[in-house]
């Protein structure tokens, strides 16, 4: 039983970390609280419902043009909403994401109605049997994508030369400046980076129930990972959402399902009142 | 005779208000107008104006707003048939997302500012048991509501008549019909719920349909923004239950019933109506979907017979609803907008809410039309469609199907 | 003067208001490729604003600047770095959360021939670009004389080798002329001592021009081959040390009168 609640929370903790790693990498960029992280992943699974069911293409065609889509939503997103308020204090930015969150979430019911529906992906759909533990397929597809994504995204990070003005633009605006880089240009790219994870994350989890605006909930599960992880920290913004999983998956097996937000929700008040930087975060940088 | 003497009464009342105005407001004129066109119960020369609320597009509007394209396209085939005694049915729907204060708002509205005959709809049952006093006050009648909360039909009210299947005989129907075709004797039952009011009532309604035959229900709780099931269905994996009974939305019930199959948890399941959407059964898939029923006072278009369903494909075609037509929500909607047109008409040439309330509170009766089982209120009881059946889902022709007519299925509701 | 001869830097009638307040006012003046030109006034005289309305910060109200040839009035912060100027202050812009050598590419990657779609997934011209800048930071990390801190975090080292580190990410620019905005500010003799030589060995070895404003007067008198004097945003002098130092309206700028004026260029002498 013990066995089986760690790995599916691991599983679904991969996703919840995927979405959380986006949302981390639009706030180190920009120093952006992004509410709309939630509706970004929401828009992954309408996405996928249009690349596979309205557009009919086949499944790896369809990734790449999700995935060219979220791209392209997240720079546009930086383009026209974040860039004219940059250097801004931190409230009106939140704002902004929170009336982004609200007019995709009405976008998206006009555009495909307020009935959910349902996806029909290549993604395998079988059960993994390995002794007294099941494992669903997806689940387990959704959490090697995660790691793989993660993956990519570190080597990108570290071994890039995108990735190392990525960091460089983080760690100072001015400096990059300075040096040459059109920060505008990098901060696109990271809201592109940012909204591709959610989208991703949206994907599967789409698959997992129905693409419905009533996901944003669960994409918002990022939040609690990314501040116990610690804000400014990408395997922090990783393990907070595995944890996060993992808490979910203890607390409504042993407990009852509205014990979950109990479980979750006080490390985060613990976590702020104690360690405002969270588990991995900086000291002098991460305080929310 | 008696709507004469009222109307008579409230304009000269109004008239006297206004001409006491007239020395201090130059609007003398506008008011005046307006006193002569608007009459109190929504009744005009050339038609009535009737009011639906619903949540289109909040945490519902995924089964409601169907819903509220069902009656809208009900009354448009009957407006368009002439509608009824010469006057259009004028539908003015609210969308009230699921929230008790904007449904108490809209109801204002439909007493006084832009009054209607009736109203239906009303689909939170917090909303509506909230509701009941201001009912009673304003006197606005509600005819054929979305969900019927218990504190609307018990006691009876004169004012509220149900309009959609109710829980506890979706779990009679559901109990009785799953003992009977297994051939249980003390069957043994898990109910998944959502952990919220209407699931603790569905639950305790299986308690005591499943008590009745000497079995035992489990119950299971589940959250609404639930991203997985592995501890509802390892719960079940405990109970060896018989037969699952699932309350939800349709994410948490296609959660469930993923995960079942997941753990190879092969046993029958049946969820409560609102669970009986096209899109849930493709979502699911045919490997679990092809054990999973639910129960309904509603037939979808493609259960129904092709006679019985002709003028709802036809309408709902032409309203560009063509997708909903097999879905249980605008069936329902639609058969609700038939029952306040045959309400409406019975209340004579001159309808008001008083008449209506007589006509429903003295005996009334729908007989089955095929879409639905027949609605009955009586002085004592308004929850209306009392029989239901089980309806499944044929992955081959992708139609539902059910399992016989509803007479075969009264015996379990009682 | 060899400043006029061969101009790196021409500066032609900048003028720059702020509401009712001229900061700058028709100043003019050109910088010679491979020297050190110094920028001195008292404080306010609008030596600050001239440098941010050379690189882009401020929008000049009126003029010119033009550079190696190149007309980049207007040109927004980061297309003046790409054109090959590169600015310090006196706070450090370095990245504190990469360590030299990362610090020292950032100034690589920025005019690379590879676009950031084809740096990001490392396509084949992006990795000999990306290879090509690991050697040339080596190089001037070894030049700079601290090939051993290529891994160290920038935090965690004093802060002469700190300006050092940024020396040499502005070295990895390959900027033409380096904007020292006050380089001395906050040092020890020693300190200074060592600045005043790297700034000499940048200058020789590649042959960078510069343009310095700073306080100290004796290291400007020591390392300027050129010096423009501001006072109230108007340009009062303009020529070589010797020249300026003997000055009357400079030291009287300075002290207000010319016997104090005087002895502030005392040490330089």
């Amino acid at each position: 039983m013990l066995v089986q609640f760690l790995l599916t929370g691991l599983a679904l903790g991969s996703i919840y970390g995927l979405v959380a790693l986006g949302f981390a990498v639009i706030y180190k960029a920009e120093r952006v609280f992004n509410f709309a992280q939630g509706i970004l992943m929401v828009c992954g699974a309408y996405l996928a419902y249009t690349a596979t069911t309205q557009l009919g293409l086949p499944f790896p065609v369809a990734v790449i043009v999700i995935i060219a889509a979220a791209a392209l939503l997240g720079i546009v997103i930086q383009f026209l909403f974040i860039r004219p308020l940059s250097g801004q204090p931190l409230l009106p930015v939140i704002m902004i994401t929170i009336a982004l969150s609200i007019i995709l979430k009405a976008l998206i019911e006009i555009l495909y109605g307020v009935q959910p529906k349902p996806l029909a992906t290549s993604l395998p759909t079988g059960v993994l049997i390995l002794g007294d533990v099941r494992l669903s397929q997806l689940n387990l597809t959704a959490a090697v994508v995660s790691w793989v994504c993660m993956g990519v995204f570190f080597a990108f990070f570290r071994f890039t030369k995108a990735g190392l003005l990525m960091r460089a633009t983080a760690d100072s605006h001015e400096a990059a400046i300075l040096s040459g880089v059109n920060v505008n240009r990098i901060n696109a790219g990271a809201w592109a980076i940012g909204t591709i994870l959610a989208v991703i994350g949206g994907v599967f989890l789409g698959q997992i129930q129905l693409a419905s605006t009533e996901l944003e909930h669960i994409g918002l599960l990022a939040l609690p990972a990314v501040v116990i992880g610690g804000l400014q920290s990408i395997p922090g913004a990783i393990v907070g959402g595995i944890l996060v999983g993992v808490i979910e998956q203890l607390a409504s097996g042993y407990i009852s399902p509205k014990a979950r937000d109990v479980f979750i929700y006080i490390p985060l008040l613990i976590m702020l009142l104690v360690r405002p930087w969270g588990l991995f975060g900086n000291r002098e940088l991460g305080r929310v | 005779m008696a709507r004469c003497a009222d109307g008579t009464h409230a304009a000269r009342r109004f008239l006297a208000v206004a001409g006491a105005a007239l020395s201090l407001s130059l609007g003398f004129s506008s008011s005046q107008a307006l006193a002569f066109e608007s009459p109190q119960d929504g009744v005009y020369e050339d038609r009535i104006d009737w009011g639906v609320t619903g949540d289109m597009s909040g945490p519902a509007a995924g089964s409601q707003h169907p819903w509220v394209k069902g009656f809208q396209s009900r009354m448009h085939l009957v407006n368009e048939k002439g509608g009824i005694n010469g006057r259009q049915i004028n539908v003015l729907a609210e969308d009230t997302r699921y929230d008790a204060p904007s449904e108490r708002i809209a109801y204002e509205k439909f007493a006084s500012q832009t009054p209607v005959l009736g109203m239906s709809g009303m689909g939170n049952s917090s909303a509506q048991t909230a509701l009941v006093p201001m009912i009673n006050r304003l006197k606005v009648p509600v005819v054929g509501t979305y969900t019927t909360a218990k504190a609307s039909v018990e006691p009876t009210n004169p004012l509220i008549y149900g309009g959609f299947c109710g829980f506890k005989q979706m779990a009679q129907v559901g109990v009785g019909h799953f003992a009977n075709s297994l051939k249980l004797d003390k069957p043994k039952v898990a109910t998944v719920h959502l952990d919220v009011a209407s699931g603790v009532e569905f639950n305790g309604y299986m308690d005591e349909a499943v008590k009745k035959l000497g079995g035992t229900n489990v119950s299971i709780p589940i959250k609404v923004v639930a991203a997985d099931a592995t501890p509802q269905v390892l719960a079940l994996l405990d109970a060896k239950p018989d037969f699952v009974a699932i309350h939800g939305v349709a994410t948490t019930s296609l959660l469930v019933l993923k995960a079942m199959q997941q753990y190879g948890v092969d046993v029958p399941s049946f969820a409560i109506t609102y669970l009986g959407t096209p899109s849930v059964y493709q979502s699911v898939g045919e490997a679990a979907g092809k054990n999973y029923h639910f129960v309904s006072c509603f037939t979808p278009a493609s259960a129904a017979s092709p006679e019985a369903a002709a003028d709802l494909i036809a309408q709902a075609e032409k309203d560009g609803h063509g997708a909903l037509q097999d879905d249980i929500n605008f069936v329902a909607g639609w058969v609700v907008a038939g029952l306040v047109a045959e309400a409406i008409t019975e209340a004579g040439e001159e309808p008001t809410r008083e008449k209506l309330v007589e006509i429903l509170n003295d005996g009334f009766e729908l007989p089955a039309s095929g879409l639905s089982s027949k609605l009955v209120y009586t002085s004592k009881d308004h929850e209306g469609l009392k029989v239901l059946q089980p309806i499944g889902y044929d992955y081959a022709t992708k139609k539902f199907k059910s399992f016989g007519d509803y007479a075969d299925f009264e015996q379990y509701v009682n | 003067m060899a400043a006029t001869d061969n101009p790196i830097l021409r500066v032609d009638g900048l003028q720059m208001r702020f509401g009712g307040l001229t900061a700058l006012d028709n100043v003019s003046f050109t910088a010679g490729e491979g020297e050190v030109t110094a920028v001195i006034g008292p404080n306010g005289a609008g030596k600050t604003t001239l440098f941010n309305c050379i690189t882009g910060m401020y929008r000049a109200s009126a003029g010119r600047v033009s550079f190696a040839g190149q007309d980049i009035s207007g040109f927004a912060p980061h297309r003046v770095a790409r054109a090959g100027m590169a600015r310090t202050f006196q706070n450090l812009a370095l990245f504190p959360g990469l360590n030299v050598r990362d610090n020292l590419l950032v100034g690589a990657y920025r005019h690379g021939a590879s676009g950031l779609i084809e740096g990001a997934v490392l396509g084949p011209r992006a990795r000999r670009e990306q290879a090509a800048a690991e050697d040339r930071a080596a190089e001037i990390l070894e030049f700079l004389g601290i090939p051993e801190l290529a891994e160290a975090m920038p935090g965690e080292l004093p802060y002469g080798r700190q300006k050092q580190v940024e020396f040499g990410r502005v070295l990895m620019q390959d900027a033409r002329m380096i904007l020292l905005d006050e380089p001395m500010a906050g040092m020890s003799r020693p300190e200074k001592t060592l600045m005043v030589a790297l700034i000499r060995n940048v200058r020789h070895r590649y042959g960078v021009s510069f343009l310095v404003v700073e306080h100290d007067m004796p290291v400007i008198m020591d390392i300027s081959d050129h010096i423009v004097v501001l006072d109230f945003g108007r340009k009062i002098a303009d020529g070589p040390p010797a020249k300026v130092q003997q000055d009357p309206a400079v030291i009287a700028a300075y002290l207000g009168s010319e016997e104090a004026g005087q002895a502030v260029f005392a040490g330089a002498a």
